[in-house]
């Protein structure tokens, strides 16, 4: 690749980038506006929201079974009004009550008696302010039993640890950095991920795909350079869009963030956040220049990864059916990395998008080693190479030029419809293999743990071999050049006649 | 001076069946000299300069510019070359004089040549004011001037136009028949493809007639005119293409 010719498509498509008014709006201006806007529109709801649940009192009613002590334990409990209800459970769905405590007829006799009083607290889950209600009053009645506890203790001359004969605290061994970090790197790396993969994409498609759909590919083929300099300049070209993109996103959520907690600071105390502010300045700076680093080899091979799958594309409706697998291509490892807790060892280092997820875990936790830093960094650029590479490959392939068709052959009317052919199209290709797979999981897997023989015959026999040929008979593709079945040479006859007496292994 | 010797594109269909496109297309274009490609519409015309134009590549075949080989050194071959297709279009959010500059450099020219050139270009094809303008916000008409000029910015030996007229107005297409006429005058190979036969009786001064991927024949209007046993360019291809389409 010839490096000043790459700088000057890059210097064009940058040039061309920065004037197309839809890839400033969502590369640039809207990552600045939306976090500080959504934080000014919806932070001070939450924060109302949240006072007025922290401040009104807590609705609540006794059943019908209800004791004057009772009543009056609740009386007891701070900012709680209780509320007589003929259909208490009714008023709690309908919101007009919180909390509906229930308890038995006995009360009085029960205390009497040194016995114990059994309470039932019902609330709503999908409210909040039932919720929080239900988790005030059981603090407050669990003070209340305190209080009982001690007096009961000493109607019987017993000292107060004579009802606690064991008490239970558990200590984390691990700093809170750690705990916060090793989760927060999770969040912060599928959102970063996020990121580059929304930034890069309409980019991708515009640099690739939006030049046939302009009609200036051929004008740009027609000139002495290098299809590896095209390719070349259109990836740092995407790459430094996508890179800009993704800093000012992270900038506008870091100073969205601190405007967010100012304007909260007296409503939530927060003792594990504030682990993180009492970092010092330096291991702050390390932390964030390690991550920005480690963002780079990341950003280039989700580019890379991108542009190899919308350079094939005809058309943008063609790049987004390309684009959007690969999408969701990365967010398996995210899911993986999220779902079983992994850590970054031996194997996951090399495994891309879950070993940089694994990377920003343990950087924010302060548990990563240079070694681990650099296997990750190299492992994505040795990915990103390999996609450019192919990307490459595929750019240089006349198919980017010519196109065919690919899709499913199908008519509504009937199969004489269709063109006879020699080989089928790669959608009904892929068709044929997604429906392979699922009924090998859904149809052989069940069949064969009921019957293994019947179940192997029909998976072989119906499944591998009778589905492509029902296929293939249906959109009229020649099955023995599909299958590549020709007639055996008459030099390779003696050998395949030899083959039934062969030794059984 | 060009030579195309044995050029022939096979495409393997996603149906699996091999397709020629061209099959050994040899011919010779001198400087200072017009070649008109005739053809009905898929008749391999445009494959054929793509390969010319080294859009894509022969499979079997290759190109001879002076005196250099395209399948021994394409990059040189290239420099030569001026292409200009209905699928040659210009980018819509550069003006002008930055299109010229881009492909300029594409050529390995240096900001001065380019800036001289582009001069010199805005000059003759008389697109002077419309050089700061953005490509998007110019008429068919200044953008094929443009279009021209992007062409003839390097100043390639041989220039390959694939129907440079259709869809112009008569002004316009007045014009690129002009530069055309000029090419020829400064010494430049031109090969001309096209519908209209007007132009090509104007402008050619040797045709090949194509069909079905295969050079049916190749001379001098008055040679066409003895094959064929005809007096004009349109009964001479009507005669070529009712031959071409017998079994």
């Amino acid at each position: 690749m010839n490096l000043q010719t790459a700088l000057v498509v890059l210097r064009k498509e940058l040039l061309d980038i920065v004037r197309d008014h839809r890839a400033l709006m969502f590369g640039l201006i809207l990552p600045l506006l939306m976090y500080p806007l959504l934080a000014v529109m919806i932070g001070p709801l939450t924060i109302v929201r949240h006072g007025k649940m922290m401040t009104e009192p807590v609705r609540v009613a006794i059943t019908e079974n209800s004791v004057p002590e009772v009543r009056s334990w609740l009386e007891k409990v701070p900012n709680v009004k209780v509320i007589d209800s003929s259909d208490p459970t009714g008023d709690v769905v309908a919101d007009r009550l919180d909390v509906v405590v229930a308890c038995e007829d006995d009360v009085q006799a029960k205390l009497d008696r040194h016995e114990t009083v059994h309470l039932t607290l019902s609330y709503d889950p999908a409210r909040m302010a039932s919720l929080y209600g239900m988790q005030r009053v059981r603090d407050g009645l669990d003070k209340l039993e305190a209080e009982l506890l001690q007096i009961r203790l000493a109607d019987a001359n017993l000292n107060t640890e004579f009802g606690t004969p064991i008490t239970i605290s558990a200590h984390s061994v691990s700093p809170p950095r750690k705990v916060i970090g090793l989760k927060a790197g999770i969040v912060l790396a599928a959102l970063i991920i996020m990121m580059i993969t929304l930034s890069a994409t309409y980019p991708a498609m515009d640099l690739t795909v939006g030049e046939k759909v302009r009609g200036t590919f051929e004008t740009l083929l027609s000139t002495p350079i290098s299809k590896a300099d095209i390719i070349g300049g259109k990836f740092l070209a995407l790459l430094a869009v996508t890179l800009t993109s993704v800093i000012l996103n992270i900038a506008s959520i870091v100073g969205t963030g601190f405007l967010f907690m100012y304007l909260i600071k007296d409503q939530v105390p927060s003792d594990t956040l504030s682990q993180f502010v009492t970092l010092s300045p330096a291991t702050i700076a390390s932390m964030l220049l390690l991550l920005t680093v480690a963002l780079v080899p990341l950003t280039f091979m989700i580019c890379a990864a991108m542009m190899t799958a919308a350079v094939l594309a005809r058309d943008y409706k063609d790049a987004n059916y390309s684009l959007t697998p690969a999408i969701l291509l990365f967010c398996w490892p995210l899911a993986v990395g999220i779902l079983f807790e992994l850590e970054l060892d031996a194997i996951t280092q090399f495994v891309p998008i879950l070993n940089t997820t694994l990377l920003f875990s343990a950087l924010l936790a302060g548990e990563w080693t240079l070694q681990s830093f650099f296997i990750v960094c190299l492992t994505n650029l040795v990915f990103a190479a390999f996609a450019l590479a192919l990307t490459i490959r595929i750019f240089n392939s006349e198919d980017v030029v010519l196109s065919e068709e690919r899709g499913i052959p199908f008519s509504f009317r009937s199969r004489s419809d269709l063109p006879s052919r020699d080989a089928p199209t790669v959608g009904l290709s892929l068709l044929l293999f997604a429906g392979a797979v699922l009924l090998m999981i859904y149809g052989a897997l069940p069949l064969q743990s009921w019957r293994m023989l019947p179940g192997l015959l029909i998976t072989e026999w119906l499944f591998i071999l009778g589905l492509p040929l029902f296929a293939l008979w249906l959109t009229k593709v020649n099955w023995r050049t599909a299958l590549s079945l020709y007639r055996p040479s008459f030099s390779s006859w003696p050998a395949l006649s030899s083959w039934p007496w062969r030794p059984f292994p | 001076m060009i030579e195309a010797v044995g050029l022939t594109k096979t495409f393997t269909t996603f149906r699996g069946k091999t397709v020629t496109a061209v099959s050994s297309a040899s011919f010779r274009v001198q400087p200072g000299e017009v070649f008109g490609l005739l053809g009905p519409n898929g008749a391999g015309k445009t494959t054929l300069l793509r390969m010319l134009g080294h859009i894509i590549v022969p499979t079997s075949g290759y190109c001879v510019i002076k005196g250099v080989r395209s399948d021994q050194a394409l990059d040189e071959i290239r420099r030569h070359i001026g292409f200009h297709s209905g699928n040659t279009k210009l980018y819509g959010r550069l003006t002008a004089r930055e299109t010229l500059r881009y492909f300029g450099q594409l050529s390995g020219m240096s900001t001065a040549d380019i800036d001289a050139r582009t001069k010199e270009l805005a000059h003759t094809l008389a697109f002077e004011d419309l050089l700061d303008r953005r490509c998007d916000t110019l008429s068919t008409g200044q953008l094929q001037k443009v279009s021209i000029a992007r062409v003839i910015l390097h100043d390639p030996q041989v220039l390959i136009l694939d129907e440079p007229t259709l869809g112009l107005d008569i002004l316009t297409s007045q014009a690129v028949l002009k530069f055309i006429t000029d090419a020829r005058a400064r010494g430049r190979a031109v090969i001309l493809s096209t519908h209209y036969l007007t132009e090509a009786e104007i402008l050619c001064d040797r045709i090949g007639f194509i069909h079905a991927g295969k050079i049916m024949a190749e001379g001098t209007r008055q040679e066409l005119y003895a094959q064929t046993g005809t007096q004009n360019l349109n009964d001479a291809f009507m005669a070529l293409a009712g031959q071409g389409a017998q079994p």
